[in-house]
């Protein structure tokens, strides 16, 4: 292998990491939405467990 | 339809350099991958300019998220294209690093955008954030200019030809589509990162 080979290795390999990082991002993203829709389910869940206020 | 589209622009891309790596194998001098790779990384820098410009006009968000995606790919191009850089130097003259005008223009080019990246954690209100982010871009971009001028000036070895020859156009082509691609998602993904940062702020309040 020639070092213009090893260079593009290690060019495609820098690309190739980003696409990991952004993957892991994207897979951050996801645990962030579930954790707040079960804040806002549990939250509305509570809301309706409560009685109305009687006048 | 866009979900069609982008797999579209993929699968483009990858036969495309398919195409592209048959041709480098039989004719090795057109494997100066780095002339395409900084070549997107000049797109992502025009993008990030207009991007950084259309927010500074009309405060829309959408052009902030593309301005950071733009800048972002760009700076994994031109950090990729430094490495390629690097090993060419390397297989010249057996040094890594020659101080050269091109890789080190490329070097305070991709300096200057990682700084974007820096103010933009450094900036905790979102509005203010885009807005100091956007004149950065707009700043940064003045370096872009004197990096493709000393590629023009400052001549390589012998031997070596830096022109746009078809092969390389190809590979243009086809690692542009690969930085519209990731641009698309990582845009996404910060707009959906500001939706989650809004919506987080009202179930604090509630």
């Amino acid at each position: 292998m020639t070092p213009i080979t090893y260079g593009l290795i290690a060019a495609w390999a820098i690309l190739v990491g980003y696409v990991l990082t952004l993957v892991n991002r994207e897979k951050n993203l996801r645990r962030e939405i579930a954790q707040i829709q079960a804040m806002l389910e549990s939250g509305q869940a509570s809301a309706s467990a409560q009685p109305a206020p009687q006048n | 339809m866009r979900e069609k589209a982008l797999y579209l622009i993929g699968v483009l891309a990858v036969v495309l350099m398919a195409y592209n790596l048959a041709e480098i194998a039989a004719q090795p001098s057109e494997a100066l991958f780095y002339i395409p790779l900084a070549g997107v990384a000049g797109l992502a820098a025009v993008t990030a300019l207009v991007a950084g410009i259309a927010f500074l006009r009309t405060r829309n968000f959408q052009f902030d998220a593309l301005a950071v995606a733009a800048t972002e790919v760009g700076l994994a191009f031109l950090a990729a294209g430094i490495v390629c850089g690097c090993f060419l130097t390397h297989a010249e003259g057996g040094r890594w690093w020659s101080w050269d005008a091109r890789l080190t223009a490329a070097l305070v080019c991709w300096l200057l955008y990682a700084t974007y990246l820096m103010l933009r954690h450094a900036v905790q209100e979102p509005s203010q954030r885009a807005a100091f982010a956007a004149v950065w871009s707009v700043f940064a971009f003045l370096d872009v200019p004197l990096v493709v001028a000393t590629i023009a000036w400052w001549k390589p070895a012998a031997g070596m030809r830096m022109d746009w020859t078809p092969s390389r156009l190809l590979n243009l082509l086809a690692l542009a589509m690969v930085g519209t691609l990731l641009t698309v998602v990582r845009m996404r993904q910060e707009e959906a990162r500001r939706e989650l940062d809004s919506l987080r702020r009202v179930t604090h309040a509630i």
